[in-house]
């Protein structure tokens, strides 16, 4: 029947395409770990996890961090969402800022600018040793927990400002009605209300700070946390051990997914709508505590902020190999970059135009096929797109190199193999933002264009792309921005002469060259917000409405 | 001339069939109406005649056409739907527009119909606004254009007035079935509504169960249900159980209904005996309690009643508990006007029978 | 089939690097940008018909690229890494005895391996100032003192080949004993540079790491910073350059390889990245980027193969020592 054609033709394609890039080289890595030094079946691997080393110490580590920050965000973001649904501050309107300052502002360079500020070298410290007082040491748990808080945030703040947003304000009135105090009905009736959301926001966070790498390697330097034990065993100067490096990714994978699951189980027990009320009208503060609330969202704003400010700065401070002059200004860590370093900025145009590219246009068509066109390989298709998640960077990385380094298709080496890493990373998120854009769109409208004589495939062109074009744009904006500032994963894989923007600024982090890191730092986020800006301003593309 | 036939068309989800044996033969620029509740299959059936369902069996033909495997894009419909389905990022005249640019017609021709078909919806002046800007009625207006101007062999509308109030749903009524009559364009019609059936329709199928369970012109649907579904689908009825007792000399049947003898037309056989009286409230008499109620009638109270000025309803309780409903037009001077009021229900020639399995 | 597939990603490659062409010699470096720039300049003068092609990374993923492209390669030159990595890739490598070599130091000359040494780390212990109290250390068995527990920091040697360096010439001069002892003292860092970013941002006052890598910050004027030659000894860990076997281009490759080793291009290179050159006729230069003379040093001499060949043993004597 060739009803089949086109759609389930592209289903097969997608799912082969999926099955190849995702489920192969993840099943490598688990199935990897159950292999001996000989070849055989084997749990030597996981003995030595469980057993040797720091492994251990490791992973219980990075649940320790991984419950710090998420409880950490979760005040921090919870009271700035609280603040900026409840009260008028004098600033509320840059509040808008905040998702983009995540975006704009990758998570290295935050822990860079960080290290600036507050490491035993940094600008603050410095000010405090001058006058006497000793500063605490950032580095380790510190300053892991302080960067991962500011950085992850805004996750949380999101969350919770469209749950209070979408609260309804008659329940807290109905709380204060009954004779509680206005703070005991926040913990008995507000606070329980938007749980939920938190929570499931808190979940992403905590998957976020376990996977982390970018700022795990740069401020753990004493804590050992499984992201940096999985890359370094892999990147190890002298040849690592690959069952190790696949028992290390399979642990990692195992622990998201028990986070995914348990997210799941949480959910599915207390899935309660809240019914659309009536938003309560911003109240005005006086006094000490208009000071507290605004002062207090301030600073955490431009504490978000802060660390642009402070690699533009440093890009432009004179320095002497590692030795950093703060206050003497000078070009030549940019001249530096012109005469050497052009290739890098165009390493990362390409990789992340091409990966952006493919990656927006799998998601539209996924996500097409998965809404419009349901049939049997649905399903799996569905489960495949949740694969990606499961994983941190630095494991597809590792999985994708072990997966293509031999057999019919070898990748390992090569830009594609960049490129992929980039685009597989982003692609659940575009499929997710794609769909929730195509359910907005009537069945109707398409079938109203065949009935006019207007040929399916055409049609989609014709009506569907059209209408999906403003989420097109965000899904691109937004997959654009994650991946030129992607690190975890292509650090494990790029070869010489393929080094990205992140890639190199890690290298000279490692190297303790900051000012030269700082400038290819801001050159970075000028990348990252030239289309962001392009797209708000002239486009109107709305990047948050999903 | 497209002549619309139908044959043992059926489609089967699983193990649920959805339309069971459907056959329908269509005259040309038949305004035909798929009449029933939702479930009932009918969205299913115009979806088979579109295209976009494919039937499990049987075939579709449009004129001497097999269509049944033909795409619905190559089958030369118009379909208006439910939700208007505009395409909202183009104009007006955009829209109207669509199907003629698929056919590939010239740029002169589409900006001298377009405007055309504008008028005839009375939209004309329209053109530049976008759909977000115009009001649900005029919305399917330009739904109607659009689907129009394409001249189709087959016009498949799917509740098309379900989201519009229910004073412009009137008016839509008459802007379709004239503009059908106009372009004597066959169409097939699906509504939930039975008045819309009723008041649009040259042909009335009222659908049950994935079946087509009556088919006819509204007046004769209404006036003659063969079934007790279709009577109170179509129209309301009072359903009361009846004994056929046999035939009186003149081949009248009559049956016994709540101890009375009532005489009418018997509309299809009960294999099991057992009827049901069907008695639309307008061919129901109500006059005050005078004393027993003779042949062919039953006494009761009033329970509430409803005057609505050129006609009044009652609902009156019989002695057996049993609820009937009676409507009486202008004069009711004679009548019981008061609730509580002891009256008696006469019926007549009117009543039909049906079998109680038909419900 | 693989042969096909090997040629593709090669030219795959080189279509996306859009640099190498045969004809040129291409030249794999590790080095800084800006070594290499200095380098290519004086390249240009000296030999101005000669067009180098630069394919820059870290040695590893370079010395892996090189054997992935052996069955059509694309590489000349590689420049350059420590003695002990080329020894993992010798095959990939051509015997070239340039003439430069016998203006080297001795024991960067290498006459029996595929590779000439360029220039050499030496291992220091590295101090802040800032952090430290008391005396700094002045010998390896210094630091071996109990007082200075969790005070010094090193590299993982499983991880960083200086530090595995590091650990071995201790192990020649104090044996199974000081290996032991060295472990029960130290913190390790994940990684080579992980050691010295932490003594200069005074996480700990002591640390043992290479000695240009404490020169920079000498050099860059963060005062609290200072290095120590240890008077018990140290050793070298000397890095060098290859000419790959099969290249396209071997003959202009030589001259490169020569000029790489040449007085003017090792001159300059000390005083930019202040690492210690092969040749031994360069006293003046490495006096002036501040670094002590090799003659004011005192070596002890370590069997780079022997080094190779015990790597097993001993990192698991330190494992076990580690606990």
């Amino acid at each position: 029947m060739n009803r089949f054609l086109p759609w389930g033709l592209l289903s097969l394609v997608s799912l082969v395409f999926l099955s190849v890039f995702v489920a192969y080289p993840i099943l490598g890595v688990l199935l990897r770990s159950f292999l001996g030094e000989t070849g055989g079946f084997s749990l030597n691997g996981f003995l030595i996890f469980l057993t040797k080393g720091q492994y251990l110490e490791a992973l219980f580590n990075s649940v320790l961090l991984g419950v710090t920050v998420t409880f950490t965000c979760s005040v921090v973001g919870v009271f700035l969402a609280f603040i900026v649904a409840r009260y008028e501050i004098p600033f509320g309107s840059i509040i808008f800022l905040l998702p983009l300052s995540i975006l704009i502002i990758p998570e290295l360079i935050s822990a860079q600018s960080w290290i600036m500020v507050l490491g035993n070298n940094g600008l603050v410290t410095n000010l405090f040793k001058a006058i006497g007082i000793p500063f605490p040491r950032f580095y380790g748990w510190l300053g892991l927990i302080y960067v991962m808080t500011l950085t992850f945030y805004v996750h949380i703040f999101l969350a919770a400002l469209a749950a209070l947003q979408g609260f309804d304000h008659n329940l807290e009135e109905a709380g204060l009605s009954l004779g509680t105090t206005p703070l005991k009905t926040y913990f008995k009736v507000v606070f329980p209300a938007i749980m939920p959301a938190v929570l499931s926001a808190g979940l992403i966070v905590f998957t976020l700070v376990v996977g982390n790498f970018a700022i795990s390697i740069t401020l753990g330097q004493r804590v050992p946390l499984l992201s940096v034990m999985t890359y370094r065993s892999f990147i190890s100067e002298l040849g690592g051990n690959p069952t190790m490096q696949s028992t290390l990714a399979t642990v990692s994978i195992l622990l998201v997914v028990a986070v995914l699951f348990l997210q799941k189980r949480y959910i599915s027990k207390r899935n309660y709508q809240m019914v659309a009320g009536r938003t309560p009208p911003r109240k005005k503060l006086k006094g000490w505590k208009s000071f507290l609330a605004s002062g207090g969202a301030g600073l955490i704003i431009v504490l978000s902020l802060l660390p642009a400010l402070v690699v533009l700065i440093g890009s432009f401070t004179y320095s002497r190999g590692p030795v950093m002059y703060w206050g003497e200004f000078t070009l030549s860590n940019y001249a530096r970059i012109w005469d050497f370093n052009m290739g890098v900025i165009f390493n990362s145009l390409k990789f992340a135009s091409l990966a952006s590219a493919l990656g927006v246009i799998f998601a539209t068509l996924v996500s097409y096929l998965l809404v419009k066109k349901r049939n049997v390989l649905s399903t799996s298709l569905d489960y495949l797109l949740l694969l990606p998640l499961t994983i941190s960077g630095t494991v597809l990385g590792i999985a994708l190199a072990h997966g293509f380094n031999s057999g019919p298709l070898v990748l390992t080496g090569t830009a594609g193999l960049m490129v992929l890493a980039m685009m597989l990373r982003r692609l659940p998120f575009g499929v997710r933002n794609a769909a929730s854009n195509l359910h907005s769109i009537s069945d109707s409208i398409e079938e109203a264009s065949v009935s006019l004589g207007v040929p399916p495939v055409r049609t989609v062109f014709n009506v569907v792309l059209p209408l999906m074009a403003p989420g097109i744009a965000a899904a691109a904006i937004l997959t654009w921005v994650t991946t030129v500032a992607e690190l975890s994963a292509s650090v494990v894989i790029y070869q010489a002469g393929q080094e990205t923007l992140p890639i190199q600024i890690f290298r000279l982090i490692s190297s303790d060259l900051m000012a030269r890191a700082s400038a290819f730092g801001v050159i970075n986020m000028l990348i990252i917000l030239v289309p962001v800006f392009f797209g708000i301003k002239v486009m109107k593309v709305k990047l948050f409405s999903s | 001339m497209t002549e619309l036939n139908l044959k043992n068309i059926k489609k089967s989800y699983g193990d649920f069939d959805v339309l069971k044996d459907i056959n329908r033969s269509i005259p040309h620029g038949t305004f035909f109406t798929l009449l029933g509740p939702s479930g009932c299959g009918k969205t299913t059936l115009l979806r088979v005649v579109a295209g976009f369902v494919s039937p499990s069996s049987g075939a579709v033909h449009f004129g001497q056409q097999d269509v049944t495997h033909t795409a619905p894009h190559l089958r030369e419909i118009g379909m208006v739907f439910q939700d208007y389905a505009l395409f909202p990022d183009k104009s007006v005249f955009d829209n109207v527009a669509y199907g003629l640019r698929a056919r590939k017609k010239s740029e002169r021709d589409i900006r001298n119909k377009v405007p055309e078909y504008l008028e005839k919806v009375g939209l004309e002046g329209f053109g530049h606004r976008l759909p977000a800007e115009m009001s649900g009625g005029q919305r399917q207006r330009v739904a109607l254009a659009r689907a129009l101007i394409v001249e189709p062999r087959v016009l498949l509308m799917d509740e098309p007035l379900s989201n519009l109030d229910a004073s412009l749903r009137v008016q839509m009524r008459d802007v379709i079935r004239s503009l059908q009559l106009e372009t004597n364009t066959t169409t097939i019609f699906v509504t939930h509504d039975q008045e819309e059936a009723l008041a649009m329709s040259d042909q009335i199928a009222v659908m049950k169960d994935g079946r087509i369970d009556q088919c006819g012109a509204p007046d004769d649907v209404y006036r003659n249900p063969q079934t007790a579904y279709v009577s109170s689908f179509v129209g309301s009825a009072n359903l009361l159980p009846a004994r056929y007792l046999g035939q009186e000399e003149n081949g009248i049947d009559t049956y016994e209904v709540n101890g009375t003898r009532v005489s009418g037309r018997t509309m299809s056989k009960a294999d099991d005996g057992r009827y049901l009286m069907v008695a639309r409230p307008e061919n129901l008499g109500i006059r005050k309690f005078s004393g027993p109620a003779g042949a062919g009638e039953l006494n009761g109270h009033i329970q509430t009643l409803q005057f609505q000025g050129y006609r009044t309803s009652f609902h009156v309780v019989l002695e057996n508990g049993a609820d009937v409903y009676v409507e009486t037009f202008g004069e009711t001077t004679g009548h019981a006007t008061a609730r509580g009021d002891e009256v008696t229900i006469s019926f007549n020639e009117k009543c039909l029978f049906v079998p109680e399995a038909s419900r | 089939m693989k042969t096909a597939l090997f040629r593709l990603t090669a030219i795959a490659t080189l279509l996306i690097s859009g640099e190498a062409i045969s004809g040129d010699v291409n030249l794999y470096t590790s080095n800084s940008e800006d070594s290499v720039a200095m380098a290519l300049d004086v390249i240009r003068e000296e030999a101005p018909d000669i067009k180098v092609n630069v394919i820059a990374g870290g040695s590893g993923s370079l010395l892996r690229r090189i054997e992935a492209e052996k069955e059509s390669t694309v590489a000349d030159l590689f420049w350059s890494s420590g003695f002990s990595t080329l020894a993992g890739f010798s095959n990939l490598f051509a015997q070239y005895e340039s003439p430069a070599v016998e203006s080297l130091m001795p024991a960067l000359q290498a006459k029996d391996d595929p590779w000439t040494g360029t220039n050499t780390h030496v291992m220091v212990l590295m101090i802040n100032g800032d952090v430290l109290e008391g005396d700094a250390p002045a010998t390896w068995q210094d630091i071996m003192n109990v007082k200075w527990q969790g005070k010094v920091t090193m590299a993982d040697p499983a991880n960083s080949s200086s530090a595995y360096a590091q650990l071995y010439g201790i192990y020649t001069m104090y044996g199974e004993e000081g290996v032991t002892q060295l472990a029960s003292i130290v913190e390790t860092q994940g990684s080579t540079s992980g050691v010295y970013k932490a003594v200069a941002q005074g996480e700990y006052p002591v640390g043992m790491t290479m000695e240009y890598a404490v020169q920079r910050y000498v050099a860059g004027g963060q005062e609290e910073i200072s290095l120590v030659y240890p008077k018990d000894g140290t050793f070298l860990s000397p890095e060098g350059l290859a000419l790959i076997a099969n290249g396209p281009n071997p003959d202009d490759a030589k001259r490169v390889y020569d000029l790489l080793l040449s007085k003017r291009v090792q001159e300059e290179l000390v005083g930019l990245t202040l690492r210690r050159p092969s040749r031994d006729d360069l006293d003046e230069a490495i006096k002036n980027s501040g670094l002590p003379l090799m003659g004011d040093l005192k070596i002890i001499d370590v069997d780079q193969v022997k080094a190779g060949a015990d790597r097993d043993m001993l990192l698991d004597l330190w494992a076990k020592a580690r606990g």
